[in-house]
């Protein structure tokens, strides 16, 4: 039996008593190979650990749905609670005002005496001083001509499908990557509504998606998916996404949800946008 | 109680042992508010710490049922899900005021009964930094072969299966693709080790 054979099989707890016996003998007189050993164990460590968490972010996922679903459900038995309560409340009026008993009714008074109706000269007014003006607030084109000039698709060598290996064909969320590399958003876009559960809630794809969406201007949707991805931390791009919902939210002109998340980045010296962060912040004052 | 489950124990562990893990899903949905209300009853915590027990208890049996250690239930499958949530609130919080009512889930958890059987290989973390490690380590390999070493490590699927999965064309071109990602990946964890301890 080979010697990685031998050490998988020890941890999937296949061997005979006297196989592992044999491993644990190795492991003691053979420091390069309990080295191995450790680092295989670490090795599976670090899938389970990540998987895991996948799992877990899914399950997290599904039960802010199901919160979400249940809130939903309380405010609308809340808005028919209230409505219905009101609706008594009317009834209850108009049921006293109709069948009040006839001696609680006023006693129909005299009208008043009409005064007399003069003529008033129209009053000189001295000019209404116009209202304080609103802050000045950057308009639409200038945040869009920010994001223009701040806003570029992420990318980076590892990004580039002709690293990976060779494969007889593309599974969807290849697919996915190269149409992202290739820049064809919509049929990424198309495709990813396609990817089952699994796929899609990859954050790495998520991300792309993301980037995808701001480029095409739908920068509410890209925020909405980078704040997840951020949020679920599991991505390799999380540091990216701080910068990316930035622009998002530049786009929307939610400016300053922008200036907030420039500022974090700006004062994280191992952020890898901080100089961008810096620049784009200076632009904004 | 939540509704029963469209399916009975003994075909969703056959789904999960089959890769389809949308039922996890579909599990942990169907007895989430039970479990809320009844923990609720047991235990002053936070919504978040019923939360955490709750998908702890879900992934658990997922890991059980897929390392082939579960492969039937002595209790319903809501006690065992109860149970092991129960176990994992005792555990984090343990001088959290508790109110003890006695039913079905209750006498499990608190009975000699293994709800869990630890794989004995198993490697736990530790050290300081060492889980962060791991997931820097992790997060630098490309998304397929994340995904095909989770698929053989933690999903434990057959090297056939990957095979059928990836559409490779045949069992050897996967052996080599898990190989080539289980070098890379303890590489990444070597140079991550030795970054940390200089």
């Amino acid at each position: 039996m080979e010697k990685q054979e031998l050490i998988e099989r020890y941890f999937d707890g296949t061997l005979s008593p006297e196989e592992q016996a044999d491993v644990r003998r190795q492991m003691a007189g053979d420091p390069a190979f309990r080295a191995e050993v450790e680092l295989h164990g670490l090795a599976l460590a670090a899938i389970r650990q990540e998987a895991t968490a996948r799992l877990r972010a899914r399950l997290a996922q599904k039960g802010r749905e199901l919160d979400d679903t249940a809130t939903g459900e309380t405010r609308r038995r809340r808005w028919w609670s209230a409505a219905t309560g009101v609706l008594l409340v009317a009834a209850l009026l108009l049921a006293w005002w109709f069948w009040k008993p006839a001696a609680e009714a006023p006693t129909p008074q005299p009208p008043p005496p009409v005064p007399e109706i003069q003529s008033v000269p129209p009053v000189q007014t001295a000019p209404t001083p116009a209202p304080p003006a609103a802050p000045a607030r950057p308009a639409v084109a200038d945040t869009r001509r920010l994001f223009a000039g701040a806003f570029r698709p992420y990318r980076d060598d590892s990004l580039d499908p002709a690293v990976r290996g060779t494969r007889e064909k593309d599974t969807p969320p290849e697919r996915i990557e190269r149409l992202y590399w290739e820049g064809d958003c919509r049929a990424l876009l198309a495709l990813f509504d396609s990817l089952d559960t699994r796929a899609r809630n990859d954050d790495d794809l998520q991300f792309r998606r993301a980037n995808c969406l701001l480029g095409l201007g739908r920068s509410e949707e890209a925020a909405n998916i980078l704040e997840s991805v951020i949020r679920n931390d599991r991505s390799r791009f999380v540091d990216q996404a701080y910068w990316y919902l930035a622009l998002a939210y530049l786009h929307a002109g939610d400016l300053r949800e922008t200036k907030v998340l420039l500022r974090r980045i700006s004062a994280d010296s191992s952020a890898a946008r901080q100089p961008d962060a810096r620049s784009l912040l200076r632009a904004m004052d | 109680m939540g509704k029963p489950l469209q399916f009975d124990t003994e075909t969703i562990i056959l789904a999960i042992g089959a890769g389809k893990t949308d039922v996890m899903e579909e599990l942990y949905a169907r007895y989430r508010s039970d479990f809320f209300r009844w923990a609720g009853k047991r235990f002053d915590a936070p919504r978040q710490d019923f939360e955490d027990a709750w998908q702890e208890a879900v992934v658990a049996f997922y890991s059980q049922v897929v390392s082939g250690r579960l492969v039937a239930l002595q209790y319903d499958m809501r006690c065992w899900l109860f149970a092991v949530a129960f176990r994992s609130l005792l555990n984090g919080k343990r001088k959290m005021k508790r109110i003890l009512w006695k039913d079905s889930a209750d006498l499990i958890a608190r009975s000699d009964a293994i709800l869990i059987a630890p794989h004995p290989m198993d490697v736990q973390p530790e050290g300081h930094g060492t889980r962060e490690m791991l997931q820097v380590a992790m997060r630098a390999m490309s998304s397929q072969c994340r995904e095909m070493l989770e698929q053989r490590y933690f999903c434990e699927k057959s090297i056939g299966e990957i095979q059928g999965d990836w559409q490779h064309s045949s069992a050897n071109t996967t052996s080599v693709m898990l190989s080539r990602c289980l070098k890379r990946l303890k590489e990444l964890i070597q140079t991550a080790r030795k970054a940390k301890s200089s």
